[in-house]
């Protein structure tokens, strides 16, 4: 059983609080989505996962994968993990790969370092991934501005694979490609998280993608989860009026129902709350929002709302 | 020297331009633009106002063929008998004087051909670039002493050819410039309206290339100056004139630096190295706020920091 | 490779030197005055040098002295010496360059190792005390006039260290040479103390250049996003760097270094000159000071010659370096 537990309570760049209390759990094989604006931390959250932090960083929380916790000692302990156990998919694969490089030597790099296994026994493996991905193997030799970018993205998720890693985090990884690439991708995302048991991690700002994945979603609001639960209850019923006005702005695919978008704009980072941070662009707020600094509690079977009015309408 | 194709031909065009408010506040902000700052105008001050500053005029000679430095010449005397100091000081308006204009001259030549080219494109356009390519790939000094050779010893003549020399990489730099900034919104919106070239290009397009050009402007300087220098050691320069290139020279023709008169060498160069690094370092802070490169490394020696978790945490 | 970009560039490169033999030929021919009346010797009276005029040529119409010019450089004469006892240009040419050639090689070398290592040390440690420092020196290094430096390591250096500051033998082995009673490893040796000093004059100022380049390149390199992809696959630093990072950072490096070929001439021009190292710099020194036109045509036009062709053999390894490059 992989159980993943992650806690982020603090973390500043140059005193910028940009990922606060941020956890949850995930068992093998399951998704989640982490999904909202952009700016709202959440390519943050996952690099810090890996501990991929810039030096003007802090990080304070727990990641704790079979027992053990990768943050205690920072660097040191985080980096034994990387690509062994947690393996990360980029927005814009096109520059995951180094251009100078071919794709089949960068997809053994981290195999015969970690040693995974070494030589030609790497070399086929890696065509084995290709091909797993939908690559033809003899685009081993290729290099990255040779293939297009849905298959270079696939590409990456190739590489991802290589030390069979028990997470995959994805930032983004549809944004760039076309619809019908994205979705393909996605569909082997799936396949794939199922056939391994790979818990995946995916973060987006694109909602409807994440119901069709995911089983489980959160929604994250200037650095905080403000709701998280089953992908198909929050689709159906977003208890947190951020969540809700968040699906009203998504056209829907029938084209019915007006577009809505959010007035206002995310708040600084650089101060604590007085309140709750969505409460000057909330349509259901009252006075108690502004002084009141809402908690993640509990609001329905494994659900969770960071309000103190889930569920209202306006 | 390869000063103004460096900085220029690696930075790629930016589809920022800080207004001039915001490039005064950035060299005023940095470091290293400021410490340039200062070494240019305490340089600016020396050569406009050295012939006075100097404690002996520079003719009649003040004192003792190279004697060292000593009470009343503190940086010795040349192989004249002049003293140095006074010689620094009347060199300076010379070189930064050459320096300047070269730059200007540069600027203009440059400056031209390239929002011509960039801009019109077409013919016109590959022959220009052709030639300034041909300038970028002869080497510079073996044209500047063979010119200068064949044309005469003047300053004017210097200044000329040192501008020839080195246009072609601020038209290149400025053709790539004016190309990018012809593809964005409000120059085609200009078109479509009917706005005819001159209008375009005066109200549109230049507004958007001075930065630029200035910024390079500032790095020809430099190179100006450092130039002038290799000139006038072969001997080619202006008899005239003093510079610090020329005192340089007239210390090797007397072979100061086999009888260790190293006051007669020492000063010279190093009011070069001097300005021509507060050039660079302006010029490039210049350059850095009007093309922003700033990106986040994403590989660092340093480390990020861990903080325990504090207080308590109790979740589901 | 692709064989149009080789043909485009070979194609590029034999243009310019078509281009730099007339604007050679025309610069020369084009004098306030003309070539010989500047001569000045004992002999130079009115006759001789209108019969010199009349010797080489220069009273025929100007296309037919090109064609004739042309002519003769195809069979590899680049006219006579105005000196006496007028040699030809290509033999009083010839001893020089072999001469500039290894020393030149060792400055280059050495400009290039040092200037590429510092400049990765500055982009490393970007932002700290040791980036600052060297990147200080290295501005210092390269803002310096190149004669200056090597003037100072004739008033401090050579004298320290034991190193002579002129010439290219000692003239007491050259002796011994001809006599034959030195060994060949001496020998070497003895060339080689001559021509360290130069070398490093040159040497240091473009190791200054490098150096910026190399750090400017990395530096926007590191900010790439294969690079975090390297560090998130939990590679070691080290290993990202040189992998990763620098081998990206190589098209850039290489064509700045390759935009910089044509200014070493001016460094050996001047260096040369200082430590009377004679190579093709002091060669073409002599000639200006000479008016000695045809020697100095004829060097200008050599290393004319030899800049664009090194250009060229760096436009030919780009594509070994980014593979990318056979798209342009």
């Amino acid at each position: 059983m992989t159980d993943l537990n992650v806690w982020f309570d603090v973390e500043d760049s140059g005193e910028v609080h940009v990922v606060r209390d941020v956890s949850f759990s995930l068992g093998r094989g399951e998704r989640i989505g982490l999904v909202g604006e952009s700016g709202c931390g959440k390519t943050t959250a996952l690099l810090a996962l890996m501990g991929l932090m810039p030096p003007n960083a802090t990080i304070a929380g727990r990641v704790i994968l079979d027992g053990a916790d990768l943050l205690v000692g920072g660097e040191e302990t985080v980096a034994p993990h990387r690509w062994r156990s947690v393996a990360m998919i980029f927005q814009g694969a096109m520059n995951a790969f180094s251009p100078v490089h071919r794709i089949g030597a960068q997809i053994v790099e981290p195999m015969e370092f970690h040693g995974t296994c070494r030589g030609n026994a790497a070399r086929s493996r890696a065509k084995e991934l290709l091909e797993l991905v939908g690559i033809p193997a003899t685009r081993f030799s290729s290099f990255p501005h040779e293939l297009s970018g849905g298959q270079r993205q696939r590409a990456s998720i190739a590489m991802a694979l290589a030390c069979e890693p028990k997470l995959l985090l994805a930032d983004e990884p549809t944004t760039a490609l076309d619809v019908i690439v994205q979705a393909q991708v996605l569909d082997l995302i799936a396949r794939l998280s199922d056939q391994l048991g790979l818990a995946v991690i995916l973060v987006t700002h694109d909602l409807p993608l994440v119901s069709g994945l995911c089983h489980r979603t959160a929604v994250m609001y200037a650095g905080q989860i403000a709701e998280m639960g089953e992908a198909a209850t929050i689709v159906h019923d977003p208890r947190h009026p951020y969540t809700r006005l968040l699906f009203a702005a998504t056209p829907d695919i029938d084209g019915e129902g007006t577009i809505a978008s959010i007035p206002g704009t995310p708040p600084r980072l650089d101060q604590a709350f007085t309140g709750c941070a969505f409460a000057p662009r909330c349509d259901v707020v009252i006075e108690r929002c502004s002084s009141l600094v809402p908690v993640l509690a509990r609001s329905g079977a494994g659900h969770a709302v960071r309000c103190i009015r889930p569920g209202v309408r306006p | 020297m390869s000063l103004a194709s460096v900085e220029t031909v690696a930075a790629e065009p930016g589809a920022v331009i800080a207004a001039p408010a915001g490039v005064v506040r950035a060299v005023l902000r940095t470091w290293s633009a400021r410490i340039g700052l200062v070494i240019l105008v305490l340089f600016l001050v020396v050569a406009v106002f050295g012939p006075w500053l100097a404690p002996y005029p520079t003719t009649p000679t003040s004192g003792q063929i190279f004697a060292p430095p000593g009470p009343g010449h503190p940086l010795g005397t040349d192989d004249a008998g002049v003293d140095m100091l006074s010689l620094i000081l009347k060199g300076a308006r010379v070189s930064l004087i050459v320096g300047f204009a070269s730059a200007c001259v540069a600027m203009i030549i440059g400056g031209t051909v390239g929002v011509v080219t960039g801009h019109f494109g077409g013919r016109t356009d590959s022959f220009l670039m052709r030639v300034a390519d041909y300038f970028l790939v002869i080497p510079d000094v073996p044209l500047m002493v063979v010119m200068a050779a064949l044309f005469g010893r003047s300053l004017t003549n210097i200044i000329i050819i040192i501008a020839l020399i080195y246009w072609a990489s601020t038209a290149r730099l400025i053709r790539a410039q004016t190309r990018s900034v012809r593809e964005r919104h409000f120059v085609r919106r200009a078109k479509s309206i009917g706005a005819g070239h001159p209008r375009l290009l005066m109200t549109h397009i230049v507004p958007q290339i001075v930065p630029l050009l200035i910024a390079n402007t500032v790095l020809m300087i430099a190179l100006g100056i450092y130039a002038e220098t290799f000139v006038t050691f072969l001997g080619l320069g202006d008899p005239e004139a003093t510079s610090w290139g020329s005192i340089l020279q007239d210390a090797f023709a007397a072979s100061a630096q086999t009888n260790g008169a190293w006051w007669a060498i020492v000063p010279p160069g190093l009011c070069v190295t001097v300005v021509v690094v507060g050039f660079t370092l302006v010029g490039q802070t210049v350059e850095e706020e009007l093309n922003p490169r700033l990106r986040v490394g994403h590989l660092a020696y340093r480390r990020f920091r861990v903080r325990p978790l504090g207080g308590d945490l109790s979740r589901d | 490779m692709t064989g149009t970009y080789l043909v485009k560039r070979v194609v590029f490169a034999f243009i310019t030197i078509l281009v730099a033999i007339t604007v050679n030929f025309v610069m020369f021919r084009a004098l306030p005055g003309d070539a010989v009346s500047g001569l000045r010797c004992r002999q130079c009276t009115v006759e001789f040098k209108r019969a010199q005029i009349h010797d080489l040529g220069l009273d025929r119409p100007l296309v037919v002295q090109y064609a004739l010019y042309m002519r003769g450089l195809a069979h590899g004469d680049l006219g006579r010496s105005l000196r006496a006892p007028y040699p030809t240009v290509t033999s009083s040419l010839w001893e020089p360059i072999k001469k500039t050639i290894p020393m030149i090689t060792l400055g280059t070398i050495f400009s290039i190792v040092v200037g590429v290592a510092v400049g990765v040390i500055a982009a490393w440690r970007r932002g700290s005390l040791v980036d600052r420092g060297a990147t200080g020196a290295t501005l210092a290094a390269y803002a310096m006039p190149t004669q200056w430096l090597a003037l100072l390591f004739v008033l401090y250096v050579a004298g320290w260290l034991g190193l002579p500051s002129s010439g290219v033998n000692d003239p007491d082995l050259q002796v011994a040479q001809v006599l034959g009673t030195v060994s060949w490893p001496d020998l070497a040796w003895d060339q080689f103390k001559h021509m360290i000093l130069p070398a490093l004059a040159i040497g240091i100022v473009f190791a200054g250049d490098y150096s910026l380049i190399t750090r400017s390149a990395l530096v926007e390199t590191l900010g790439e996003d294969y690079v975090l992809t390297a560090r998130a696959k939990g590679l070691p630093p080290r290993r990202i760097i040189r992998r990763h990072a620098l081998r990206n950072a190589m098209l850039p490096i290489a064509t700045l270094m390759a935009l910089s070929l044509g200014t070493i001439v001016g460094g050996v021009l001047v260096v040369e000159y200082v430590f009377s190292y004679p190579g093709i710099g002091l060669a073409v020194v002599e000639a200006i000071d000479k008016r000695d036109y045809p020697v100095l045509q004829g060097a200008f036009l050599l290393l004319t010659v030899g800049v664009v062709l090194a250009n060229l053999i760096a436009d030919l390894i780009y594509p070994k370096i980014d593979p990318r490059v056979t798209l342009t």
